[in-house]
């Protein structure tokens, strides 16, 4: 064991004797490492370079890739290894604000380059729309104050990567054992998920073996099952995605994410199958392509529903814990003993938020009236709240978060709100796609902190203070390659260019489906009943899950379940305890793995590597 | 018992509620085949066969997508049938006049013939480039892939077959080369098609295009009316028919069985609880209780302990009565309800986190914090047992 460097002041993340302090004063004066320049830096430095590379991966491969794993890695490498000082917490509160400054990439590229795609780009009010972003990203953070301690102290959802990267960081005191355990877990996700994207950069990759059924990314186990004779209906997809992430996922979530398998079946091998068979489905759709429609049409707008209702009855039942935590709260803070920002940075934040989505809606609306800008402020304000709080409950159930789903609904309510003015649209869901993102990966990362014992208050002060960096950030680099595209291609975005922009892409197309009046909101309502009703059944999170699973594609769902389905054999052959204490650490290692190489394959495309 | 006939009936209700709502999504409505109804317009949604007799080869009576006139009809009803699936809608679009076409989106792309877009030398080619390309009849363009300096050859874009270069022929045969053996010949189309790493190696012009399912709003209305267009092909929305949603009973019954399912599972709930001497409660309560001793005595001795000491120290505790009660939450919100439990784990878990931020201390060698962490944990303990219901 290392003897600290230093350790001579107190510490004051707890109450000092006399009159209580400003709740100011204890965040900088720590004997323990935690809030320090070089964690900061290395945070922001981290941040806004991943920020800049997802971004630039997003727009032109379609998905972000979370970067909390990569953050905790790199900071224990850089603090602890590199400047040989860095604690525990301390990398813990440097990965807090990286991936707070990177995170809210997904809200802006699913969104904004959609003005490009429908070529309003002239009619954008550049400076709004990063102030409406950056608004969103910090209301993002303060809207966590009141639900930290519901999530995190009394739901205590299993937040996978939060956990993951906890196993990261605690490492060095869990044993030479459990830090081989989790090296292998890496190595072995690296292993198995290199060669699902080896082919473009080496050439070669899992379809190169030539086996029937396995593709690069996946495995399709009805092709053999077929081969083998057995009876299998066609339009039931059973393709496994080869994910090592998702596996490691699915172990840490346990006995509880055997819902989302549950519904993902559903969705795959009983409505597909029986709406095919009932001719449900158009018969120019072969039973090949029969999952996909369905997931379309059918079970897509289902589960978007079943999510929104299941969220909505949970948190109203919800209340009476978290007003009992905000009680809590403000008891402490009049003591001056509390380990959360103050309710009065909530309000504030709520404020300013409110008053810059109104003046920026106000200033898009060509001809709307102030009122009409009122209510869109007030409504996006509000719908900022209960989204980020559906996204970090997804994230904190299953470490998915459906923050597509959540951007097409956000626009629509918007288009909605505005009178189908797209630009106001499409600028507001920006704001509030970025709010439920940050939402999302603060909780994970107030969930780290919680196992490695960070101060909340802390961290949520930096992350107060940097979430308006990301915006910033990925906005400039959505505006310069819109201007390289442009120059170089004749168009700033979409087909033809190098930057496709799949996922504005599809919002595009959406758009015009809901402005046509084509929106499934018939399918939305009947989810959101089936869902609110699931979650009268006092099993905590059913619709939101169940409504998950049936928006999710089955191929991530299959190894999810297969760990959670592992872990629950292993639990009971070798006992909870056991699982916890040594199958963790390498789940956390396959989730770690896997986003390591995935960064590092975005990287070499992005760079133009390939065969 | 009545726990796992609830859990079944959460299930079948689950399975029926999304079945039906998914049934209100379905491609077809079924009409009566009664003289008196008006079919025309309609489209049958599938093949229909007539089996006279068992074993013969079935007779055909009408190809699905077949206009539900009066020949078929007549066949139908001659064949028994008294009623039949056609397609909802019968057409996926319709043609309306321009006038009325504001607020609808084009069932397809629509070429603006006048108005020309500019794809810049260095665009990617992609197999709508090249169907635009082809449309507007260009013959060729002059292509090149990757970093390859191909930049003189000309990719063909008509689906003749590739023909040899004939003599005397003024194009250059490296612009032309129609031969697949050439390394000048890159198909565009067809079966040969190979698009990867292509980019233009000039920039042409093509005429501008509205693509399909493009929202048709003011402008482009306008856009489309300076082309003398009068009609335009726009996609049939059908709004949701509550009469039409056959399955809605069985999406109502679903309620009912959830509902029972709701009702069942809350009294099987009240039943354990008050019945089974609250086993799991007394249990939980066991396991504060022992965390506080632990605490407490760690607190006690923490200032002589080093980290190494209190590093072994903490992990027992964490592995144990605390490990019981975290794994326990869900048996003791049953328990002590929403409100009762976040009274006792809202402190549970600020205690927790204090005695992580022990162990982190200890690890990193903070031997003071470590000890400070450890002792301000116990009252956190203490005071969620204190919070636990004293009946």
């Amino acid at each position: 064991m290392t003897p600290p460097p230093n350790d001579p002041s107190p510490d004051h993340s707890g109450p000092p004797a006399g009159k209580p302090a400003r709740w100011t004063s204890g965040i900088f004066r720590s004997r323990y490492r935690e809030v320090t320049w070089e964690a900061i830096v290395f945070g922001v430095v981290i941040g806004v370079i991943m920020n800049a590379a997802i971004t630039y991966s997003g727009l032109k491969i379609g998905f972000t890739i979370g970067g909390s794993a990569i953050a905790a890695v790199l900071g224990w490498g850089v603090l602890r290894g590199l400047l040989k000082k860095g604690t525990i917490v301390e990398t813990n509160l440097a990965q807090t604000v990286a991936s707070t400054v990177n995170t809210s990439n997904s809200g802006v590229i699913f969104t904004v380059p959609v003005l490009f795609l429908l070529g309003l780009q002239a009619q954008i009010d550049v400076v709004w729309l990063i102030a409406a972003c950056m608004a969103g990203a910090t209301l993002g953070v303060a809207f966590i104050i009141p639900t930290r301690k519901q999530m995190i102290d009394l739901e205590r959802l299993r937040f996978p990567t939060g956990t993951a990267v906890a196993s990261v960081l605690r490492s060095p005191g869990e044993g030479v054992a459990k830090a081989k355990v989790l090296l292998l877990g890496i190595l072995v996700s690296m292993v198995v998920f290199f060669f699902t994207q080896s082919q473009d950069v080496f050439g070669f990759g899992y379809a190169s073996l030539g086996i029937p059924g396995v593709d690069n990314e996946t495995i399709d186990v009805a092709h053999w099952i077929q081969a083998a004779g057995l009876p299998w209906h066609p339009s039931m997809q059973f393709t496994w995605a080869i994910a090592p992430f998702a596996l490691g996922a699915g172990f840490i979530t346990g006995r509880p994410g055997l819902v989302v398998l549950a519904g993902g079946l559903l969705a795959g091998f009983v409505i597909t199958p029986l709406a095919y068979e009932w001719g449900w489905i158009p018969p120019e759709v072969g039973a090949e392509a029969a999952g996909g429609w369905a997931l379309a049409n059918m079970n897509k707008p289902l589960g978007i529903g079943l999510l929104m209702g299941g969220a909505l009855v949970g948190l109203l039942f919800a209340f009476p814990a978290i007003g009992a935590a905000l009680k809590s709260m403000r008891a402490a803070s009049a003591k001056g003993d509390s380990d959360e920002l103050p309710l009065s940075v909530l309000y504030a934040s709520i404020g300013i938020a409110f008053v810059v989505l109104f003046l920026a809606a106000n200033a898009t609306l060509a001809e709307g009236s102030m009122g009409q800008a009122a209510l869109i402020a007030l409504v996006g304000t509000a719908w900022m709240w209960f989204a980020g709080i559906v996204i970090a409950q997804c994230t904190g159930m299953t470490d998915w978060s459906p923050i597509s789903g959540m951007a097409l609904l956000t626009v629509m309510i918007c288009l909605v709100l505005t009178g189908n003015h797209v630009i106001s649209a499409v600028m507001i869901g920006a704001a509030v796609c970025v709010s439920i993102t940050e939402c999302a990966d603060m909780m994970q990362d107030l969930k780290t902190g919680h196992l490695v014992g960070g101060s909340p208050l802390r961290q949520q002060f930096l992350e107060l203070c940097v979430a308006w960096i990301g915006p910033g950030v990925c906005l400039a680099v959505v505006y310069v390659l819109a201007k390289n595209n442009m120059d170089s291609f004749g168009v700033y975005f979409g087909e033809g260019t190098t930057s496709p922009a799949p996922q504005a892409a599809a919002l595009e197309g959406a758009i015009d489906g809901i402005r046509g009046g084509s929106a499934p909101v018939s399918l939305y309502a009947m989810g959101g009943v089936l869902g609110a009703m699931l979650s009268f059944s006092g099993i905590a999170g059913l619709g939101v899950l169940v409504g998950l699973s049936m928006y999710l594609p089955l191929m991530y769902l299959l190894p999810y379940g297969l760990g959670c389905l592992v872990q629950m054999t292993l639990a009971r052959a070798k006992g909870a305890a056991w699982t916890e204490s040594w199958g963790v650490p390498f789940a956390a290692g396959m989730i770690v793995g896997e986003g390591l190489l995935g960064v590092i394959f975005a990287i070499v495309k992005v760079l133009g590597g390939g065969a | 018992m009545k726990s796992g006939i609830s859990n079944w009936l959460l299930v079948i209700g689950v399975i029926v509620g999304a079945l039906a709502a998914a049934g209100s999504k379905k491609a077809y409505r079924w009409v009566e085949l009664d003289p008196s109804v008006d079919l025309s317009g309609e489209v049958l949604y599938e093949t229909v066969e007539f089996q006279r007799v068992e074993g013969e080869k079935p007779l055909l009576i009408a190809e699905g997508g077949a206009a539900l006139d009066a020949t078929v009809v007549t066949r139908l009803t001659n064949s028994n049938f008294e009623r039949i699936r056609v397609r909802h809608p019968a057409r996926d679009a319709e043609t309306v006049p321009i006038a009325e076409a504001e607020g609808r989106v084009l069932a397809h792309a629509v070429t603006v013939e006048g108005e020309t877009d500019e794809l810049r030398q260095g665009r990617i080619v992609t197999a709508d480039l090249v169907l635009r390309a082809q449309e507007a009849g260009v013959e060729s363009i002059r292509v090149k892939r990757g970093a390859e300096d191909d930049s003189q050859a000309r990719a063909l874009l008509t689906a003749e077959p590739p023909l040899p270069a004939r003599e005397g022929d003024p194009r250059d045969e490296r612009y032309w080369g129609r031969d697949p053996k050439s390394k000048n010949y890159v198909p565009l189309s067809g079966p040969d098609a190979n698009l990867k790493d292509l980019v233009l190696a000039e920039t042409i012009e093509l005429p501008r295009r509205l693509k399909q399912n493009s929202f048709l709003d003011a402008e482009r209305l306008a856009l489309l009316q300076r082309q003398g267009l009068e009609q335009v092909d726009v996609s049939v929305h059908v709004p949701f028919d509550w009469n039409g949603w056959t399955q809605r009973w069985y999406f109502l019954a679903s309620i009912g069985i959830i509902g029972a399912a709701i009702a069942l599972k809350r009294g099987s709930r009240d039943e354990a609880v008050s019945s089974d001497g609250g086993t799991p409660a007394a249990a939980l309560h066991g396991a504060l209780e022992e965390l506080v001793r632990e605490s407490a005595r760690l607190a006690e001795t923490a200032s002589k302990l080093d980290a190494e000491a209190l590093h072994a120290a903490i992990d027992p505790i964490h592995s144990g009565a605390l490990y019981r009660l975290v794994e326990g939450k869900d048996s003791a919100q049953a328990s002590l309800g929403l409100i009762g439990y976040a009274h006792v784990y809202g402190p549970l878990a600020t205690g927790e986190r204090m005695l992580n931020r022990a162990w982190s201390a200890a690890v990193d060698g903070y031997v003071e914090e470590a000890r400070e962490c450890a002792e301000r944990a116990a009252p956190h303990f203490a005071e969620a047992l204190s919070a636990w219901p004293k009946s």
